[in-house]
């Protein structure tokens, strides 16, 4: 088991600094997702933490110990990769083995190991298949059980399910749930997939060229999102921003205009606001109402989409800022139709000039 | 990561032998023609550029020189005549491909000196198989030539070097028409254009580099020739049959009398290394290597 | 495989373009049929026969030919001298190149670009240039007229090749494999012994073939550095008895017996291995 403490990280290649300044710690047991966009730094963080890549400065502790510069067998971590790099001439068990091999384990000692975990793994009708011959899934799960052999005390993943279909990654994470929940270790996961990251994280880091920009529980990232990017990045269709004007700021309540006339009061803290200009409200395609009659919000449909249990309307407001409203259900609306809309109130949330979630009751 | 000494390890077994039985041969290459000697001890004798001004005089030397030229070029047409006519049949849709391909490229693993042999007995003049084959179908003019006098020696030695060489730069040139992505030519072929137009502008574009690659190893095979003339020729070769590489082994070792001016065989040899560095160059300038990128 | 459409003119019936294709192509590659099959039939007869009818079918192989040639001729001492270099030199160079072509594509060193680009260069040098530093090398060296000498002179000339194809079959591997081996533990030799070196088994294997058909049949290295008889590659062999027919009369068929003995081996090992041959080939040259 392991903790891990990140401090002051930066990595470059040459002169490009791909991760600057990030500082993390990571409690024993807990499953942590690194998730962000393609370049974003995520795979190469997780390779430093393996050791696979040296760090340009700051400290890496495992277990309290000044890990900096250790390679990666002394760090007691395992990987599995996006690609699961199973060694392709040698067969199922000896991939198993092969760290245990490396170690000087007897071969007696290597043989039981390999038994265990295949049954664990449900892979021992395998044993003596080569990688070739097996499925993604498969395939998956031998790179799971090399993991797994030398008993390491934190677990790396890397993109593990990119490479099979959909439906089998939705198996395969409920697989890795198990997985952590069995045995407990520490496992960092790096993902691009905000749907891996939100159903498997304890915690979850979001990054974005090269800096963390928020980490914690899912769910609190999803309803507190600390910046713009981060409340774009999660949820599916994306937060609606919408600029406003006319910002009016009276004790608790911020009074802005939205496009169309229509007035909008939201609550909250506003210490630390600088300044009313370049507003946005931020609210998601889920929590927008239609109204019958006067609303709020008036939109004009450009795009529908039935996707049998929702409907998607993709359209503008006035001055043809962006707008998406999802409903549930199967309903009847047409490209051109005009609409007026409501917004949850609760639900609201603004971000400021720099982007960043102004409302400290929402944080 | 590599440790340093790994590095090292790995790399100074191959290295060694590299630097001692090529590089450094090469280089006292360089050293040696500058000077006269006969390698046994005393008379080693500075001469300077003596030996490559007498080479410019020396009528054997641009004879072979002149041997060199009709085997880069009336050989260097047949051979990429025959290849790019072979790429283009094989890749027409014919069955056996692979079978061609291999029959067509087998000469090229029989070592040169067995097959001097059998072109030798094909012209030998009187008894040889084409002598033979003239008379029996009635060409009894054309049957009495000499295939083997000195004005002819050359052509009738270039019709076996071809022979080999083909299949060698067939292999080249179809591997670069196969790594031409079949999708462009169908596309274009939808576009409305003909099997000339093809072959203009994407099949010769795409080949480019594979060409030049090509080339430049006829080049190198054709100024550095060495095995193929010398044993059709046997003993006693027939100065028409010397190519600068011969004429420099004659020079330094000689036939049945020996020579050994080593200083001018040498500098035989570093006129032969120019002479490639040079043509190679203005290849790749006529050439200009660019690659097409896809 | 989808059929790419010949530039012969459009207005020949497709049928009647293939049949020219097939002949011209099947023509050449019929030549080298015949070629094999004429030269192992003269060697079976008697040279008088040969002359007087070139192209019949021996009913009564003249074996003696053979006999001769390997006894008399010493092709056999020949064959054997042949077998004994190439098969070390092969070796030797296999042993030598393939750790060199491994850091040469996978170690992150300054120098490494200069070096490789270094060794391949040597690929350029013309061998005849060699020719008399390479004698009076093996003269100081006491190898002058050894086979020894001679087989280090051949690993020398094939390092610049089997490297340059070696590294591309080393850099053809995933580097995946090489972080998960270094997870695992394995130290950096270790990555190349367990993982990189079993994963480019088909390229030593295709190097290893390209080197011993070209060195097997190699001649001009030889004729400079081998002097004396009981030192003869096969193919030194072969141009003695070539020469000797200008004086001892045309032994025309003991010749192609000797041509024979040269030729199988390497004919032989191009029929179970052709492919690998040629994509060995075009790999080193398309590059």
């Amino acid at each position: 088991m392991a903790s891990v403490e990140l401090k002051d990280i930066r990595k470059s290649f040459g002169n490009v600094e791909v991760i600057r300044d990030v500082n993390l710690k990571i409690s024993e047991g807990e499953f942590v997702v690194l998730v962000g966009p393609s370049g974003c730094g995520k795979s190469t963080l997780l390779r430093c933490i393996a050791g696979l890549e040296p760090v340009t400065s700051g400290t890496l502790l495992l277990d309290g110990e000044d890990m900096t510069d250790a390679d990666p067998i002394s760090r007691g971590v395992a990987m599995v990769f996006q690609s699961y790099a199973l060694y392709p001439h040698m067969s199922v068990a000896e991939n198993i083995g092969f760290g245990l091999k490396i170690a000087g384990e007897s071969k007696a000692a290597i043989k039981i190991r390999v038994l265990e975990i295949a049954k664990f793994l449900k892979l021992e009708m395998l044993l003596n298949r080569k990688p070739k011959e097996l499925s993604g899934g498969q395939r998956q799960r031998v790179a799971i059980g090399r993991a797994l052999a030398r008993k390491p005390g934190i677990f790396l993943f890397d993109e593990p399910l990119s490479n099979l279909d959909a439906s089998l990654r939705a198996e395969m994470r409920v697989e890795l749930a198990k997985l952590h929940s069995d045995l407990g270790n520490t496992m960092i996961y790096v993902t691009h997939d905000q749907v891996e990251a939100m159903t498997l994280a304890d915690r979850m880091v979001i990054l974005n060229a090269g800096q963390i920009e928020q980490e914690g529980p899912p769910l609190d990232l999803f309803n507190r999102p600390a910046n713009k990017f981060v409340a774009g990045f999660l949820g599916q269709p994306p937060m609606n921003f919408i600029r406003v004007n006319d910002v009016k700021l009276n004790g608790r309540i911020l009074t802005v205009e939205l496009p169309g006339g229509g007035k909008l009061e939201v609550r909250g803290d506003w210490g630390a606001l600088n300044g009313t200009n370049g507003l946005e409200i931020g609210i998601r395609p889920e929590d927008v109402s239609v109204v019958a009659g006067a609303g709020k919000l008036p939109m004009e449909i450009d795009v529908v989409e039935h996707l049998g249990d929702q409907t998607i309307l993709y359209g503008h407001l006035d001055g043809r800022q962006p707008m998406t409203v999802r409903l549930a259900g199967q309903l009847d609306y047409k490209a051109g139709q005009k609409l007026q809309l409501d917004l949850s109130p609760d639900r609201l949330l603004v971000f400021d000039l720099e982007g960043r979630n102004a409302n400290l009751a929402k944080t | 990561m590599m440790r340093r000494r790994m590095i090292l390890v790995f790399l100074m077994p191959a290295l060694t032998l590299y630097l001692c039985f090529l590089v450094f041969p090469a280089i006292q290459a360089f050293y040696l023609s500058l000077f006269e000697t006969s390698g046994f001890g005393d008379n080693v004798k500075w001469v300077g550029l003596r030996n490559y001004s007498r080479l410019l005089t020396d009528h054997i030397f641009w004879l072979s020189v002149g041997n060199m030229l009709v085997i880069l070029l009336a050989g260097g047409a047949a051979v990429f005549g025959f290849a790019f006519l072979f790429t283009v049949l094989l890749n027409s849709g014919i069955w056996g491909k692979k079978l061609f391909r291999a029959m067509i490229f087998m000469p090229n693993v029989i070592a040169a000196i067995a097959i001097t042999t059998f072109w030798s007995f094909v012209f030998m003049p009187r008894y040889g198989l084409l002598t033979n084959i003239l008379k029996s179908i009635g060409l009894e003019d054309l049957a009495k030539m000499a295939w083997t006098a000195p004005e002819n020696i050359i052509w009738a030695m270039l019709v076996g070097l071809v022979w080999i060489s083909t299949g060698f730069f067939t292999i080249l040139i179809l591997s670069g028409a196969d790594k031409i992505p079949i999708d462009m030519v169908e596309a274009a072929r939808l576009e409305g254009a003909n099997n000339r137009q093809i072959f203009r502008l994407i099949t010769l574009p795409m080949m480019w580099d594979v060409l030049l690659i090509t080339l430049v190893l006829w080049v190198v095979q054709a100024i550095t020739v060495f095995e193929f003339p010398y044993a059709f020729g046997g003993p006693e070769i027939n100065q028409n049959l010397y190519t600068p590489s011969i004429y420099l082994y004659i020079m330094g070792f000689g036939q049945r009398d020996p020579i050994y001016q080593l200083g001018y065989a040498t500098a035989i040899g570093v006129t032969m290394f120019l002479m490639m560095v040079i043509s190679v160059t203005v290849l790749r300038l006529l050439l200009r290597w660019d690659q097409v990128e896809y | 495989m989808k059929s790419r459409k010949s530039i012969l003119p459009r207005r020949w019936p497709r049928r009647w373009k293939n049949a020219a294709s097939y002949i011209i192509v099947g023509g050449w590659s019929g030549f080298s049929l015949f070629f094999v099959l004429w030269v192992v039939f003269a060697s079976l007869k008697s040279t008088r026969k040969l002359f007087s009818k070139p192209w019949s079918i021996p009913y009564d192989p003249a074996f003696g030919n053979y006999v001769k040639t390997w006894v008399s001729s010493r092709f056999g001492d020949y064959f054997l001298n042949s077998l004994l270099v190439v098969s070390l030199s092969v070796l030797v160079l296999l042993i030598v190149s393939t750790p060199a072509a491994y850091v040469l594509s996978r170690g992150k060193f300054r120098s490494r670009q200069v070096i490789s680009s270094f060794l391949v260069f040597g690929m350029g040098v013309p061998i005849p240039l060699l020719f008399v530093p390479l004698a009076v090398i093996m003269a100081k060296l006491g190898l002058a007229d050894t086979l020894s000498g001679l087989g280090l002179v051949y690993v020398a000339v094939s390092i610049p090749f089997t490297v340059f194809v070696l590294q591309g079959f080393f850099s053809s591997l995933p580097s995946e494999l090489e972080s998960a081996a270094r997870i695992d533990g394995c130290k950096d030799w270790q990555i190349f012994w367990h993982v990189m070196l079993p994963l480019a088994k088909p390229g030593i294997l295709t190097v290893a073939i390209l080197n011993f058909v070209g060195l097997w049949n190699e001649f001009q290295l030889a004729l400079v550095l081998i002097d004396s008889p009981e030192n003869r590659t096969l193919s030194l062999g072969m141009y003695s008895l070539i020469t000797s027919m200008k004086y001892s009369g045309g032994d025309w068929a003991g010749l192609f017996a000797g041509v024979t003995i040269v030729m199988i081996p390497t004919i032989a090992l191009f029929l179970f291995l052709s492919d690998r041959m040629i994509s060995g080939i075009t790999m080193g040259g398309v590059k």
